[in-house]
């Protein structure tokens, strides 16, 4: 500011001139039929994106179940898609896009909108980054946090999860810089389900093991290609088994595990099994 | 939106299945397009005929020769004492299996039916499936009355989808084991065997079980040619040959319909007796006009349409848990099959009625199972839709 200061007025007359010169250089002229057909271009891509939307996840409920995490994923490289041309003809529309206009306008703009949607780019870089790394993908259970979902939709800044007691939560995807993303099925219909269930100590082990993997065969919804298994581990308070399988449909995860534990304790009950007693706190006790 | 909606569904439904063609829409293709598919009573009887057919002639030459060679081997060289013969979910494995052994037993290789006294899976609780199966097999001979070879007309009998189903057929192998002075001939559903297999390890009592060879054209024709049946008129579909009696053409064949037809049969059935009977009474028409008299065992005209398999429509995977536990017992009772869903009767009855009325099952007496003609696309959705069945086909 000094040094223009120190310029004489007539050049610094010039410079104004020659900086407003290229500033109409760069924007395009602005018509009334630029102005609707930008409109149009905007309605299109909205229209275009809810379509996509739609037609993906009724398509993908269609087919048999082996091809429908195929189509899910493909909806976010339709979104990028649709805003990459949608953009792209807006751009052309309004700038007059020379290489030197081109500069002009990410040299001005680069600094001032780094700080203010810093974290909205940094999403979208992540979001970026994810498709190709892929930690989640739409159909995937995931853990992020404390939060557990599928994965439902997949924009260029967050994903949308549905939890298991339906709700859905938008989740940046920044989030995966700093905390660890558990996927549980990782692209596959088949994700494992772990049942625990707790026994006396007095049971016998070799009794129960067999029985809790005829539990798991003898289910509707277990997926016989995977491996079943049942591991006993012991607590001061009683004997702890878990039993891990596959459903046939990651999306059955928690009926599967409602049927696993209901058959399991009928059988316990055949059997005569009896749970832990806890001690009684209180009352004087250490 | 609505029409283009409409034909991606119609053509996600012909993606579902392997032979999703329908009957329909080939009867547009043809000139003859007021044809219908025969009355149902007139079905029944062709179904109830082909039902008292002996069984296909290959089927008894291979299960023969391979008990015999099996035998054999067990008294020579000490092989496995034990033969498995598998079937499709679709195929009456005790009829086969009791052929067989009534075969065996003319050409002086006595064999004894273990459930002689079984004519269906028996309708008890799975807690008494044990004893029952102890009972029947305490009722052998002993094995110095008479050769011990003993046969098991169908294991799927001896097994329910339930953990004290299972129990009961574990017992059964540890005795087949422990058995080494008898040789063992058992027939058993392909699906439940591979499931038995999986859960209980059975295929260790019998590590090369031998499948149902499949039918060429040649061979149906000649089962089904038993069958006395008026053929007036072949209607091809377009593209096919056109219908002449061709002096060049080899036995058995008298047409080129004719050899179009049955190779038709053949591919579309996998070459399955059970399918393709289905197939070959579905595949009579007669014209929308004619009503054959009531009682009258036939019709006047009857076209014979291409056979093609029938698309299940609008199942629902409630719909899939239920078929496939059909397929894999081969039928079941209604209690029975509540037990293998883990369903209530009440609700299981419900949408067993309504797949009854889709045709997609069927109820005789107290059993269900699935109807054949169905069993090729369902078995291919089944698989598309991740369920454990048996298997490729041979």
């Amino acid at each position: 500011m000094i040094m223009l200061a120190a310029l004489p007025p007539w050049l610094l007359q010039a410079v104004a001139s020659d900086r407003v010169e290229r500033f109409r250089n760069l924007l395009a002229d602005i018509t009334t039929l630029k102005l609707v057909q930008a409109v149009l271009i905007v309605a299109i891509a909205f229209a275009a994106l809810f379509t996509t939307d739609r037609a993906i996840n009724w398509l993908s409920e269609q087919v048999p179940r082996q091809y429908r995490l195929s189509i899910k994923h493909s909806l976010p490289f339709w979104r990028a898609l649709i805003f990459s041309v949608s953009l792209a003809l807006l751009v052309g529309l309004f700038l007059n896009l020379s290489p030197n206009n081109v500069l002009a306008v990410t040299g001005t703009a680069a600094v001032a909108l780094g700080f203010a949607f810093k974290d909205y780019v940094s999403s979208i870089t992540a979001g970026i980054l994810a498709l190709f790394e892929r930690p989640y993908q739409v159909g995937d259970r995931i853990h992020i946090g404390d939060v557990y979902g599928e994965v439902t939709a997949y924009g260029l800044r967050s994903i949308q999860l549905k939890t298991p007691s339906d709700d859905t939560v938008t989740l940046p995807h920044n989030l995966i810089w700093n905390q660890p993303v558990i996927n549980t099925n990782k692209g596959d219909l088949e994700a494992q389900v772990v049942t625990h269930f707790y026994l006396d100590h007095q049971v016998d082990g070799p009794q129960v093991i067999p029985l809790l993997y005829r539990v798991a065969y003898t289910s509707k919804y277990t997926q016989l290609q995977m491996p079943v298994e049942v591991v006993l581990e012991d607590q001061p308070w009683g004997t702890h088994l878990q039993l891990k399988a596959y459903p046939m449909d990651v999306r059955d995860e928690f009926v599967y595990q409602s049927d696993l534990t209901q058959r399991a304790k009928h059988q316990f009950a055949r059997l005569g099994l009896s749970y832990p007693h806890l001690p009684a706190w209180g009352q004087g006790q250490p | 939106m609505q029409s283009l909606r409409q034909f991606l569904s119609q053509w996600l439904e012909k993606v579902q299945t392997s032979t999703p063609v329908d009957v329909e829409n080939i009867r547009q293709t043809l000139d003859r397009s007021s044809l219908v598919e025969l009355p149902d009573a007139l079905q029944q009887l062709q179904l109830q005929a082909i039902r008292q057919l002996p069984l296909p002639a290959p089927y008894l030459r291979e299960i023969d020769q391979s008990c015999l060679a099996a035998l054999e081997k067990w008294r020579s060289q000490g092989g496995p004492n034990c033969l498995v013969v598998l079937t499709e979910p679709v195929d009456d494995t005790a009829v086969i299996l009791r052929t067989v052994i009534h075969q065996l037993n003319l050409k002086g290789q006595p064999c004894h039916d273990a459930l002689v006294d079984w004519l269906q899976r028996p309708e008890v609780h799975e807690s008494q499936l044990q004893q029952t199966i102890e009972t029947a097999l305490e009722a052998l001979p002993g094995l110095e009355t008479d050769s011990p070879v003993v046969a098991i007309p169908a294991l799927e009998w001896c097994f329910l989808r339930a953990v004290e189903g299972i129990e009961a057929v574990e017992w059964l192998l540890q005795s087949l084991l422990a058995d080494r002075q008898r040789f063992w001939l058992i027939g058993c559903n392909r699906w439940s065997w591979h499931y038995l297999n999986r859960t209980c390890s059975i295929g260790a009592c019998c590590p090369q079980p031998l499948s149902l060879p499949q039918l060429s054209p040649a061979d149906l024709k000649q089962w089904l040619g038993k069958l006395d049946c008026q053929i007036c008129f072949w209607v091809q579909s377009p593209g096919d040959p056109e219908s002449s009696a061709a002096d060049d053409l080899a036995a058995p064949w008298e047409s080129v319909a004719e050899q179009t037809y049955f190779e038709a049969l053949a591919r579309n059935a996998f070459g399955n007796a059970a399918v393709a009977g289905r197939l070959w009474v579905r595949s009579q028409h007669i014209p929308a006009e004619e009503k054959p008299l009531e009682g009258s065992s036939a019709a006047e005209e009857i076209y014979w349409m291409p056979p093609m398999t029938p698309t299940a429509r609008d199942i629902t995977t409630a719909d899939r848990h239920l078929l496939f536990s059909l397929l894999l017992h081969g039928s079941l009772s209604l209690s029975h099959l509540a037990t293998s869903l883990a369903a209530e009767p009440a609700q299981v009855q419900a949408q067993g009625h309504r797949l009854h009325q889709q045709k997609l099952v069927e109820i005789i007496g107290e059993q269900m199972a699935v109807n054949p003609a169905f069993y090729p696309g369902l078995r291919s959705n089944l698989k598309q839709n991740n369920f454990y069945i048996g298997g490729d086909l041979p």
